[in-house]
């Protein structure tokens, strides 16, 4: 397996997918800082040609200058040129980087167990894929670059320095040494650290509390508690503002003193130039090399400055590309490549599941599914029927124990053949922005028209999407076309309609209020169920009470099995089911005796 | 101007004096740290000396007296620099603050009805995202500001009384680059919706993408498959590319180009002159030295002229969210008189579309009354304007005798108990999370509460009792753990007035049956309004309201409504129906 690389590195790696443009274009990045930089040394050769006649002005070498001039001219062409090419290819690169790694994180996405994002947010995995990703821009289009031209042109200016005088090359960098001493030593020792620490800590419970407070607040209002809930806003930013300014205090003197030593080069260099030149074996000889670093020195400040700023930046990016790797890296499911079973009996042999380490949701569940039977599943909430489903339906894998259909293992069928074989309604059917024909054309994307208008029909909402504007060809969520919970769920059995495997799974829907709706989707879910192997989780347990075999689950377990009449003498579990569900089914708001 | 002040005072966050204030010294402390680029010019004049009169030396005294003016900035900068740094950090985060508490208070006055139709992740992002936004920028934009402006007054006199021909070399590049900076911002905002709109479809589609991954993955969907949305990111991916390279940067490098030829102007035009006879040497070499560092400052205006655009459009979402008004409260302090509620020829909408037309009902104190209606059809509007999210766009809501509008909103709150479907729960302990209803009840009195809702058992259960911390949004819970907090919380607080919505998806039946006992205890005695989906648990209240449409189509009670044989009787019977309706009955017959 391949090492998982962290933080900068990491970084690095991402880039290295479009290395080549990448490396022109820090190539290109670094030429147009150097470009940056002729303007000093054109100016360096002038004042050298004035020094040489420089109490004869007319004996002066004109063309150089003019030559001087145009090369300086030429550099700044060729800076914006290579600036302008060298950020195109970044951004070019960086644009398709992104591209690449959202698909990827598309594909991923649908190969992971969804038990992956139980306990993720729709939003987080969202802000994942558009956000996240987007902070890679900022790194492979500017810092990268910047950080060649950022080392480059600093680097480029001391060796040429160190050439023409190493002794004044030290003095220019001992001003930038004891900044950078300062700093570290100022972000190192542990009071400050601990300073830094608090700060963070600060700034996190001051954003938990204003999306508390923003996102409760409707119930703060209605309990009039705004103003202890506002009084804790207010003090948990005074929290944050405080630790900003203790912190701030703390560090003052030291960051004064570290920006202060930053633009301190002439203080060192003008002494020690005026110590030189005069011990200098040629005072007009020494003196254009005077000159230089005094120019250069100080306007080495500005450089060195975005360097620094430049490696504060990176460490900033990691956080994003942290969250995507966790998906990029997470396990995958495996799948086989079984053929389609002959026969499609339902066997799960001694299954156990768990969500967390420790809390068993499915434990050590036997049973068997004859092909073409119709089986309830019916528990208190939390009792694994979802769960048990979803294991079918391979949203996750059992830790222990087998699924099989026929005699197949479902791990061996590649989801493709999965698919063909199991369809499943769910609970809150997923409704695409998109026509009622595409959406219906999910389950089979061959499908002729009157294939998905017969499917429409049997799932009884052909009438409702003939009402539309545009019937088959509204687009859903646009403005004015909607459906109802219920119509939605009649459209996503039209889907498995069209699908039409063997084997279907139905999710009771609880939440539709009007009864009509209701109605129709029970009449198409008895035609949905013909001739096909159905297990369908019943919140109402009329639902299921002529079902071939009713299975009642209780935390985890097959607590009984049989038809209706058996399990009301045998199973207590089932009993008290249907007694709490007589119980609901008459009660009323208003106590009977209120009446009287 | 008065659009720049506008401007100005957003981004300022309205604290415009306290900003000039810290510019002023933003200026004061560039003038400090351009003393340095003043004292090489001088000191290069001094290095000159010798060369200039032949057979004299160095002047050391000027050296002397040139480094006693550096060592006298470096320790005067020591003490500049240090209240810039903290005027930096402490400054722009007071001005935050400032900002983010008068927000908070002012969200605190807004109507209910203001949080029900905004998202609040988006409010938080305001609070969040756009005020660091706007502090990150003035953080960095005074500086760079102070900066140019200092340096290019200072060069601007210096200069000028050296020689104006010069001068105007070097400034002459500026004019003709900042067409292209604007231009380049121009595109970069024409570019940019562009960007933004794909931005948007591609974020959707995301979304769209992730909360349908289960769907997609059953129907074989998934991943590849999905070709709608991988077109939708390429389109992004190609208009990002855009306007990088077409839009921004080619615009912004030519200003840059030219910005950049100002030194080898400079450095003509002075050689020109020079030959002829009509400049100094010094002042030659002065002016090559000035020109050197005197563009930098503007690069990077024109690289913040670039994101001037998204700082100002975060300056506007905190700039609108201040301008949203408070429903007026009323100075007077008008109690209810009992707890009838009653609605007179009310009509409400949304923006342009009216949802109730002119509704007459009234609530008897101490009464049951369930509304029923499909989805739509005005059931929670109405519960809404009794709690004054809003107010009615025509008649009057009252309740004991006064209109909501006289009412103090801690008034009209105080006697309203509402128990919703979503449930938010605060990351805070249960005890806290029950006692939001009433913050004075002691722990004996959160239990009873707790009791009655058939909570304590589970809480009881739970690792640390009613001192476990439920994570933010409750998600630890189950949702009917969750409806029978809320319930808790109600019972605490004990209002007059219990506004119901019935939850529509039903949990398992045992957990729905210790739902039904908490709503019990809750409604005895009270003024109730429910909005019901399941008739039958409302079949004895003492009047059922049938809604269609934003009008009253039926009223009365049960067993007079069944007689009229209308939409209730049709309602009942259907639900009667489906309610019996048992799968496997086409197999069996």
């Amino acid at each position: 397996m391949e090492k998982k690389k962290t933080g900068f590195s990491r970084l690095l790696e991402l880039a290295g997918r479009k290395k080549r443009k990448l490396l022109a274009a820090c190539a290109l990045a670094v030429i147009s800082s150097a470009a940056k930089l002729i303007p000093f040394f054109t100016v360096y050769g002038v004042i050298k040609v004035l020094l040489e006649s420089y109490n004869d002005v007319s004996g002066m070498d004109g063309n150089r200058i003019t030559m001087l001039s145009a090369i300086t001219l030429g550099a700044a062409l060729l800076y914006g040129v290579c600036a302008y090419a060298s950020s195109a290819l970044s951004h070019t690169a960086a644009y398709d980087i992104i591209f690449e790694l959202r698909i990827k994180l598309m594909e991923k996405l649908g190969r992971i167990p969804s038990g992956f994002f139980t306990g993720k947010t729709q939003g987080g995995i969202k802000k994942i894929l558009s956000d996240d990703t987007e902070q890679v821009e900022i790194f492979v289009a500017h810092h990268l670059c910047d950080i060649a031209a950022a080392i480059a042109t600093p680097v480029f200016t001391l060796v040429y320095l160190f050439v023409m005088d190493w002794r004044l090359s030290l003095i220019t960098l001992l001003p930038i040494f004891i900044s950078i001493f300062l700093l570290v030593m100022c972000l190192v020792k542990p009071d400050k650290a601990a300073l830094q620490v608090e700060m963070h800590d600060s700034q996190e419970a001051m954003q938990g509390t204003i999306v508390q407070y923003i996102h409760g607040m409707p119930v703060i209002k209605v309990f009039n508690r705004s103003i202890s809930a506002f009084r804790k806003y207010e003090s948990d930013i005074d929290r944050f503002v405080t630790a900003v300014d203790t912190t701030a205090r703390a560090n003052a003197w030291p960051m004064s003193f570290y920006y202060a030593f930053f633009g301190a080069q002439l203080l060192f260099l003008l002494p020690a130039s005026a110590y030189l030149i005069l011990r200098a074996d040629s005072y007009i000889g020494y003196l254009p090399v005077v000159l230089l670093f005094l120019l250069v020195g100080t306007g080495l400040k500005e450089p060195m400055e975005n360097m620094m700023q430049m490696v504060i930046l990176s460490g900033r990016i990691t956080e994003g590309v942290k969250r995507m790797d966790e998906i990029l890296y997470a396990p995958e499911m495996e799948y086989g490549n079984a053929d389609m079973p002959k026969t499609f009996d339902l066997t799960f042999d001694h299954v156990s599941f768990s969500y967390e380490e420790g809390i068993q949701a499915v434990k050590e569940l036997s049973c068997q599914i004859k092909q073409g039977t119709v089986t309830g599943l019916v528990g208190p909430s939390g009792g694994g029927k979802s769960t048990l489903a979803g294991l079918l339906l391979r949203f996750y894998d059992p830790q222990s124990g087998v699924i099989k259909i026929g005699d197949t293992p479902l791990s061996e069928f590649p989801a493709e053949v999965l698919s063909r074989m199991i369809s499943y309604v769910f609970q809150e059917s997923f409704i695409f922005h998109d026509t009622v024909e595409n959406n219906i054309r999910m389950g089979n994307k061959e499908a002729d028209m009157e294939q998905v208008i017969e499917a429409a029909k049997a799932a009884e909402i052909h009438d409702v999407i003939m009402a539309l504007p545009n019937g088959y060809q509204s687009v859903l969520g646009e403005k004015g076309v909607y459906l109802s919970g219920g119509e939605q769920q009649r459209l996503a059995i039209a889907r498995v309609f069209l699908r039409d495997t063997p084997i279907v799974v139905l999710d009771e829907a609880t939440a539709y209020a009007d009864a009509e709706n209701e109605a129709k989707i029970q009449k198409a879910f008895a035609k949905l169920a013909e001739n096909k192997t159905v297990l369908i989780i019943a919140h109402r347990l009329k639902t299921i009470e002529n079902a071939d075999r009713i299975l009642v689950m209780k935390e985890g377990r097959l607590v009984g099995q049989g038809q209706h009449d058996e399990l009301l003498l045998s199973c207590t579990e089932y009993k008290n089911l249907v007694d709490a569900n007589e119980r609901r089914n008459c009660w009323n708001i208003k106590r009977m005796e209120a009446r009287v | 101007m008065s659009a720049f002040r506008k401007w100005f005072h957003t981004m300022t966050l309205g604290q415009t004096k306290k900003y000039m204030k810290l510019l002023i010294w933003c200026l004061f402390d560039s003038f400090v740290v351009s003393i340095p680029y003043a004292v090489m010019v001088m000191a290069v004049y001094v290095f000159l000396i010798p060369v200039d009169s032949p057979g004299t030396s160095l002047p050391v005294d000027r050296v002397w007296i040139l480094l006693g003016i550096l060592i006298a900035q470096f320790v005067g900068y020591l003490f500049i620099r240090k209240k810039s740094y903290l005027d930096f950090c402490i400054g722009f985060a007071g001005t935050t603050k400032t900002s983010r508490i008068e927000m908070g208070e002012h969200l605190r006055k807004l109507s209910m009805g203001f949080f029900s139709s905004r998202d609040a992740g988006d409010l938080s992002t305001v609070l969040l995202r756009d005020y660091t936004e706007i502090e990150t920028f003035a953080q960095q934009i005074l500086p760079q500001v102070a900066t140019i402006l200092i340096r290019f007054s200072i060069a601007v006199v210096v200069l000028s009384a050296f020689d104006v021909r010069m001068m105007l070399a070097v400034f002459i590049v500026i004019p003709l680059a900042l067409p292209f900076a604007v231009l380049s911002m121009k595109k970069m905002e024409k570019e940019g919706l562009l960007l933004q709109t794909s931005q948007q479809q591609a974020s959707s589609g995301i979304l769209e993408y992730v909360g349908g991954i289960r769907t997609l993955k059953a129907f074989h969907m998934a991943g590849n498959h999905f070709v709608r949305l991988k077109n939708t990111l390429d389109e992004q991916r190609k208009a990002a590319i855009a306007i990088e390279t077409r839009a921004a940067a080619p615009v912004s490098m030519i200003g840059r180009f030219v910005l950049n030829c100002g030194i080898g102007l400079v450095m003509f035009v002075g050689s020109i002159l020079l030959m002829a006879g009509k400049l100094a040497v010094f002042y030659y070499i002065a002016f090559l030295l000035l020109t050197l560092t005197i563009y930098d400052p503007v690069l990077s205006l024109f690289t913040f002229i670039a994101d001037l655009t998204r700082t100002t459009r975060s300056g506007r979402r905190i700039r609108d969210l201040f301008e949203e008004l408070p429903l007026p409260e009323k100075k007077g302090d008008r109690k209810p008189e009992g707890t009838a509620i009653e609605l007179k020829d009310v009509s409400f909408g949304y923006g342009e579309k009216e949802v109730l037309h002119h509704v007459d009902l009234s609530f008897p104190e101490k009464s049951v009354t369930a509304l029923v209606g499909p989805s739509g059809s005005g059931k929670s509007t109405i519960t809404k304007l009794i709690a004054r999210f809003w107010d009615t766009d025509s008649g009057t809501v009252t309740i004991g005798g006064v209109p909501v509008t006289d009412i103090t909103t801690e008034e009209l709150l105080g006697n309203i108990s509402m128990v919703f479907q979503d449930v938010y729960l605060f990351r805070d302990t249960i005890e806290a999370n029950i006692r939001m209803g009433r913050s004075s009840a002691t722990r004996e009195e959160v239990i009873e509460a707790a009791k009655k809702a058939a909570c304590h058992e589970f809480i009881m259960a739970l690792p640390d009792g009613y001192d476990t911390m439920v994570g933010e949004g409750g998600s630890t819970l189950s949702g009917g753990e969750k409806q029978r907090i809320s319930i808790a919380r109600a019972l605490l607080k004990d209002a007059p007035v219990i506004l119901l919505d019935e939850a529509t998806s039903s949990l398992d039946p045992e957990n729905e049956v210790m739902i039904q006992h908490a709503i019990s205890a809750l409604v005895e005695n009270k003024t109730v309004i429910v909005i019901a989906h399941r008739l039958q648990s409302i079949s004895n209240a003492d009047q059922i309201v049938v809604l269609d449409e934003g009008r009253i189509v039926e009223k009365g009670n049960h067993e007079s409504l069944l007689e009229k044989k209308g939409i209730y009787a049709k309602m009942w019977n259907e639900q009667n129906q489906a309610g019996n309706w048992r799968i496997n009955e086409l197999k069996n017959t």
